[in-house]
């Protein structure tokens, strides 16, 4: 574990539009066109059993997924995602990758105001057990996700919905077994509030956000279910960089998972311009 | 003195003769679609990219950037809105300060300035000296609500809806706001 808090210490990373830069969703917004981020994800689960499952884990889980994004266009990202843990077993190693696109095909703006509706895909390849039945493209199960992001920002708040389909193939070493679930829906809904500052001064303020989150995904094979509650808080520096801390619980649910609950430290740094000439006379 | 042989009269609607030079000497910028100051930083990194623009001041509470322009710099309000627009935002509003000595305007004349025809919307005939702000009302530059309005009356400026001329080229309607204080 020293060595992932180093990470973290370590870690930068960045972010857009402070409210809706939620913690464990994405926003229907996008980065702006031409400038890169780094994120640097850290989830660590506690020790947690579930004897009548069988998963009993007796020591902590991390996963550590730096995320390298770009904004291609006004309209189009695309996230390089790299994932590494221990959760699959006792030793850290590297898990795979995954590609993720969003494209943002609704903006209506006013002032302080804006509706969004984007689409995202995602796309990962990972080398680990197939053991549990939640379905999750971010370093559990090879397979593809797509859905529907809708966003509405209404001056310091900001709710978001998101609704998708995730189906898993076989793992590079590993294929599921007929009982085990190939398909989730997973949905969200997401609020955010701009805590401080009460009154912007300059770009060196730092921004604190709040979010509550509710996560769920159903699968319909199995018929298994799970909501999630995740509240997070969020710090903003320079207008550049973002520290985001979040708790995750399940609140309800019957699904076989790796663990009920989580804590995510995320560290991002945007460039914004990253590769822009800058004409000068 | 160069500026005194770009601004010339176009169409046969009036003929303005300008025994004046025109400067471009600043804009004030506001952006809708955001609250965040990372929003406004990386709105602002955005417009910085256009070799136009001297400097920027920033109003982050109303998200409102007041641009000043090079001297003599050939300003292009579609490449702002681009700018803004990258960012993931849109333009509320795009008002230029112009300095001139004295100039006589109609409504519906166009004036070519520089590269760009400028085509007066809803104003009384007058002459103009000093400081003279002008808004950009076309498609993109005002909220989608604005616009709605403005095309309303749009039979009267028939470059209105395509922001072109018929030989092509671009034209921005404006209309005139109070002079600064």
């Amino acid at each position: 574990m020293k060595s992932s808090a180093v990470i973290i210490l370590l870690a930068l990373s960045s972010a857009l539009h402070a409210q809706e830069l939620y913690v464990s969703t994405e926003p229907a917004s996008n980065m702006p066109a031409k400038s890169i981020g780094l994120r640097l994800n850290n989830y660590l689960m506690p020790p947690y059993s579930n004897i009548g499952a069988g998963v009993i884990h007796t020591n902590s889980m991390f996963r550590f997924n730096p995320e390298l994004m770009w904004g291609i266009s006004k309209n189009s990202m695309l996230h390089f995602n790299f994932y590494m843990s221990n959760m699959h077993q006792a030793a850290f190693k590297f898990e795979g990758s995954g590609l993720y696109f969003k494209y943002r095909f609704l903006s209506i703006d006013n002032s302080q105001r804006h509706f969004r509706m984007a689409a995202y895909a995602k796309g990962a390849l990972i080398n680990n057990a197939i053991q549990y039945n939640e379905l999750n493209i971010g370093g559990d199960n090879t397979g593809i996700t797509t859905g529907i992001i809708v966003t509405q920002l209404i001056h310091k708040l900001a709710l978001s919905f998101t609704a998708g389909y995730i189906a898993a193939f076989d793992n590079i070493n590993d294929n599921f077994l007929a009982s085990q679930p190939q398909q989730s829906i997973n949905y969200s809904l997401s609020g955010g509030y701009l805590l401080f500052p009460f009154k912007y001064k300059n770009y060196d303020q730092p921004n604190v956000n709040i979010y509550a989150e509710f996560l769920g995904k159903y699968n319909p094979e199995t018929k298994e279910q799970f909501i999630d509650f995740a509240p997070a808080i969020q710090f903003i520096f320079k207008s550049k960089m973002r520290l985001d801390i979040a708790y995750r619980r399940q609140i309800s649910g019957n699904m076989l998972r790796i663990n009920n609950q989580e804590f995510v430290v995320k560290f991002e740094y945007n460039i914004f311009n990253a590769y822009q000439k800058k004409t000068k006379e | 003195m160069t500026y005194m042989k770009n601004l010339i009269f176009i169409l046969t609607l009036v003929f303005v003769s300008l025994n004046t030079s025109a400067q471009f000497s600043k804009a004030e910028l506001q952006v809708n679609g955001l609250t965040c100051s990372m929003c406004s930083l990386a709105t602002q990194k955005q417009l910085q990219t256009l070799d136009f623009i001297d400097s920027i001041g920033t109003d982050l509470n109303q998200t409102i950037y007041i641009l000043y322009f090079k001297k003599g710099a050939d300003t292009d309000a579609d490449q702002i809105r681009k700018k803004v627009e990258d960012a993931g935002f849109s333009v509320g509003s795009l008002t230029f300060t112009i300095a001139i000595e004295t100039m006589k305007v109609e409504n519906n004349a166009q004036y070519v300035y520089k590269d760009a025809v400028y085509q007066f919307m809803n104003i009384e005939s007058q002459t103009l000296s000093g400081n003279v702000n002008f808004k950009v009302i076309d498609k993109g530059f005002i909220t989608d609500k604005e616009y709605k309005n403005y095309l309303k009356a749009a039979s009267k400026y028939p470059a209105y809806k395509t922001g072109k001329t018929l030989e092509g080229k671009r034209v921005y309607h404006i209309t005139l706001e109070k002079d600064e204080k």
